[in-house]
């Protein structure tokens, strides 16, 4: 059963020791195992290249009227068929997809600009200052935004540059709160104790070391607030703050298919669904992406 | 307690008139006032008007009368609706809003922290499955997208409810329904993701070492610290209802609040939209002040004025 | 039949994100009434996965538990259901846990958090009760709190975990454990979160409480000097699995695994010259476990089968083990076999 070579004693071989170091998932491979992220990805990126691409492969413009063919089912010349006046629905959402999703990414980066610095400040200088900021933006909290959204857009009457000032400078709160809590985090951490011992600069420490390291939170909050700008301006097209006629969102399409619902449905179900899809494809995003980055959600334990 | 109170009413008075300068402000912001829109108005009527309104007085003037009156509680004369004052038409429709509000904030609490926890306790499971699909369905389509369809189903298809009007409860169940949609979904996916975490817990394993039945663990030791965070979304959640309602009220034709309101807007009629807004945020504001006394009853943790982060 | 808890060839495996780790392989424990057994171990060994195993405490979703023999009170717990275990949870078997910072409920006052377990015993033993039990359920908990020495428990019963410090809760945790008056406590690592004056009180306490009671208990550490201080036996575990046991005072005094000598010798009151000596290397990790002996690459005395079988288990010395036995009958009047086992090829017959 066992050779006598077997009692000899075991050469003092630890290569293999080194070579099998422990491979913990880091938060891509993470984000790539979750299949519903990488769908809500692959979603998003589709709504992206069809709202650039998408309305030059159309014969029609989103303006061309055409009241010979009003209100016409989906068939293979309109594909999703035409509204009232006869407008190609299938190019109206396409067109919709770029001022919907223009609004979620500009309002988001306004926000981001706003947040970023707003909150960056308040959390580096910290003491006095960051009380000050912050308590303004406590009070800013306690404020019904929508609200002050709806009055800014009768303030500066309808369009889709008074929609990208109204939702930027409306909703950076979010986003300013969270880097300001994170770099007051941060600011503590002995990794960065340890670069401010060895006479780094404070921008060196504030870009090289403590920046990056919020990244995660910060493309989190991202991944929430452009769905929810696109969103609010769905809600302002319904009220009938939207964009100018005959530009129109998925919001301005949806309040319109509304209208001729009854006879029509098929004119509010391509605006609603595209919707639809794209708020799903970043709620799937988000999560995947919230669940890879925070270890604590990451599901095995 | 009493010192925290008075702190905290201190910090709404802050906030309440913060939004009544930002109002004031907004309202003058407005390119050539309020009845720059009525062309043909002859200069002296224009200026009678204005007289009337007191807009020919300095800004200073202004703010400090519009203060003043706003401290009294009178929103002001309507400008579209003649001998109307904004007070007037808060009294008349708010109460069908609230009975709306209520009912979307009652269904949308008690369906959303259900769903959340059943689907949390039985994780992957189909009926988690239900819950996660109609919930993320839920905050990924827009409030007036849900209603359509239930009008178009409930209305049209299978006429079970009537779609317009406030006549009795048959009127109120799809309102309510499109209403509550988007908060009890948002509801159901935190009370599942903070159920889950809490079932994670160290003291829900002790609750199950010391032999204690699924039952009373869930309701003693889970679910009180699994809606915390529910708790703290009443006061978010009561402004989304405001701004739902403005919604729902419209496609339902429902003679609410939020109706004026976004008749107000197709109007320009300025100082309903100012009068609603600023009576709006005070009921997010004093919402928000209920629920900061309320939470440390239900968290000990929390002395009072310190929330845990 | 004195043994209260048996175990035997249990191996607790974890489904994660990188696939399977087996947390626990081919551990056998047993238990008598009246009996302190020490399980130590570096962290991550295992320790805490086999007595959570013991009382079912694995969700099933994520984890396998298998055993060749699993009895609790003479019942086979093998097959048992979440239900089941519920039976014998509270009020045969109850568990001390590690971090009292989290084991209790942060919304509830420890008081009711007593009560539930007092009201399920009383539940659970009204059929043998002979009248008895007169006493109150608020008395019971002032007296459970005074038992493991907290003062003022008519307040203290009143009040949430976050109002106590870290030894009081840690008390509390206990008193919890004893309300249900279980036959067996599994406490694990009862004192890593507490300084060490309160460690020496809450252990005597247990220890006094365990002996009182007559129950017999499980205790975890990775602390030698807690284990010598407290335990009849000790098991030594690492990487998973049990490699030594035996008397504590055998275990200690003449250690056989190479492992547990290292461990020993690292002790700063061992070190003879005035220098520490240390185990070279890391524990395994539990993706990548070593093949055949677990510890066969930190080991100095390894041998070529080392990396390749896993050994059993040997007597360490036939004779030793017989004195062993007799001076234990004598110590506690019981005739129990306690012999020093160890699970090593240096030991094994077929290397001699």
């Amino acid at each position: 059963m066992y050779s006598k070579e077997d009692f000899l004693p075991l050469q003092p071989m630890r290569c293999d020791e080194s070579a099998e170091l422990i491979t913990r998932p880091g938060p891509w491979q993470r984000l790539k195992a979750n299949k519903l992220a990488v769908l809500g990805m692959i979603i998003v990126c589709i709504m992206i290249v069809a709202a650039i691409i998408g309305p030059w492969l159309s014969p029609y413009t989103y303006a061309q009227q055409n009241l010979l063919e009003a209100n016409q089912g989906p068939s293979a010349s309109h594909w999703f068929g035409t509204d009232t006046l006869g407008r190609d629905l299938y190019t109206r959402v396409l067109y919709g997809a770029r001022i919907s999703l223009a609004v979620g990414f500009v309002a988001a980066a306004i926000n981001l600009v706003i947040g970023v610095v707003y909150g960056g400040v308040a959390g580096y200088l910290g003491g006095r200052v960051d009380r000050l900021m912050m308590s303004i933006v406590d009070i800013l909290y306690g404020i019904p935004l929508l609200l002050y959204v709806i009055l800014l857009m009768v303030v500066l009457s309808p369009g889709l540059t008074s929609i990208f000032i109204a939702l930027g400078i409306a909703y950076w709160l979010t986003m300013a709160r969270i880097v300001r809590s994170q770099i007051i985090k941060l600011k503590e951490e002995e990794y960065v104790l340890a670069a401010r011992s060895m006479g780094a600069s404070p921008m060196t420490v504030l870009f090289r070391h403590i920046l990056p390291n919020c990244m995660g939170p910060i493309i989190i909050t991202m991944t929430l607030a452009i769905p929810e700008a696109i969103f609010t301006e769905a809600f302002l097209s319904f009220i009938g703050l939207g964009v100018n006629a005959p530009m129109a969102s998925w919001g301005v399409l949806a309040a319109e298919g509304i209208n001729s619902m009854r006879s029509y449905p098929y004119q509010l179900l391509f605006p609603a669904l595209a919707i639809g899809i794209t708020m799903l494809g970043f709620t799937f995003f988000g999560d995947g992406l919230r669940s890879a980055l925070d270890p604590k959600e990451g599901g095995t334990k | 307690m009493g010192m925290y109170l008075v702190k905290r009413l201190t910090g709404a008075i802050v906030v309440m008139w913060a939004i009544i300068t930002i109002t004031f402000l907004l309202m003058h912001a407005i390119p050539g006032g309020p009845f720059t829109e009525e062309k043909k108005l002859p200069p002296q009527i224009k200026a009678s008007i204005e007289a009337t309104y007191h807009l020919d007085r300095p800004v200073w003037q202004q703010y400090t009368e519009y203060m003043g009156q706003i401290v009294k509680g009178d929103l002001g004369p309507s400008y579209k609706y003649i001998g109307r004052s904004v007070n007037d038409i808060v009294a008349e429709s708010f109460p069908v809003s609230a009975q709306l509000g209520f009912g979307a904030l009652v269904v949308a609490l008690v369906g959303g922290v259900i769903a959340g926890v059943i689907s949390a306790l039985r994780p992957n499971s189909w009926i988690d499955y239900g819950v996660t699909f109609f919930s993320t369905l839920g905050i990924s389509v827009p409030t007036f997208i849900i209603g359509a369809v239930l009008v178009y189903w409930l209305g049209f298809v299978w006429p079970i409810f009537p779609v317009a009007l406030w006549k009795g409860p048959s009127y109120m169940v799809l309102p309510i329904l499109t209403l509550a949609a988007q908060p009890m979904a948002f509801i159901a996916r935190l009370t599942r993701t903070t159920m889950i975490e809490v079932l994670q817990q160290e003291y829900i394993k002790t609750a199950r070492a010391k032999g204690l039945s699924q039952f009373q663990i869930v309701w003693h030791h889970a679910l009180g610290n699994a809606i915390l965070p529910v708790i703290t979304y009443i006061g978010p959640l009561a402004a989304a209802l405001f701004t739902g309602s403005f919604i729902v009220e419209t496609i339902f034709a429902i003679p609410g609040l939020g109706k004026y309101f976004v008749t107000s807007i197709y109007n320009r009629d300025y100082t309903v939209i100012l009068g609603v807004t600023m009576f709006y945020s005070a009921l997010v504001v004093a919402f928000n002040l209920l629920v900061d006394i309320v939470y440390p009853l239900i968290d000990p943790r929390v002395t009072v004025g310190r929330r845990r982060d | 039949m004195s043994d209260i808890v048996r175990v035997k060839g249990l191996h607790v495996t974890f489904s994660t994100f990188n696939g399977p780790v087996q947390a626990v392989r081919d551990v056998s424990l047993r238990l008598a009434a009246g009996e302190i057994l020490g399980i130590v171990g570096e962290s991550g060994c295992g320790k805490s996965v086999t007595v959570q195993a013991m009382m079912g405490l694995w969700p099933t979703a994520i984890t396998t538990v298998e055993a060749a023999e699993h009895t609790v009170l003479g019942h086979d717990c093998r097959s048992f259901t979440e239900s089941d275990w519920r039976t014998l949870r509270g009020t045969d078997i109850a568990m001390v846990f590690q971090d009292p910072m989290t084991a209790l409920n942060p919304i509830v006052t420890i008081g009711k958090q007593l009560e539930e377990v007092i009201r399920l015993r009383q539940k659970r033993r009204r059929s043998d009760q002979k009248g008895a039990m007169t006493e109150g359920i608020a008395e019971e908990v002032i007296h459970l709190l005074r038992q493991v020495g907290i003062p003022e428990p008519e307040r203290r019963r009143n009040q949430y975990p976050h109002e106590l410090s870290g030894g009081m809760r840690q008390r509390v945790v206990i008193a919890m454990a004893l309300a249900g008056k279980p036959k067996i406590i599994l406490a694990d690592e009862p004192t890593t979160a507490l300084d060490v004056t309160t460690e020496a009180q809450i252990l005597l306490l247990l220890q006094k409480l365990v002996r009182e009671e007559g129950m017999g208990m499980i205790i975890i550490s990775h602390n030698l000097r807690v284990i010598a201080r407290l335990c009849d036996r000790v098991a030594v575990m690492y990487a998973g699995t049990i490699i030594e046991e035996g008397s504590i005072e055998t275990v200690l005094t003449s250690p056989a695994h190479p492992y547990l000598q290292g461990l020993l010798s690292s002790l700063p009151e061992s070190a003879t010259d005035g220098r520490l000596t240390a185990i070279e290397g890391q524990p395994p990790d539990s993706y990548h476990m070593p093949t055949g002996c677990a510890f066969h690459p930190r080991c100095h005395k390894a041998m070529r089968i080392c990396a390749r079988i896993t050994p059993t288990n040997s007597n360490v010395s036939d004779e030793y083990s017989k004195r062993e036995r007799v001076q234990h009958v004598r110590e506690h009047q019981q005739t129990r076999e306690c012999p020093h086992q160890v699970s090593c090829w240096l030991y094994r017959p077929e290397v001699k």
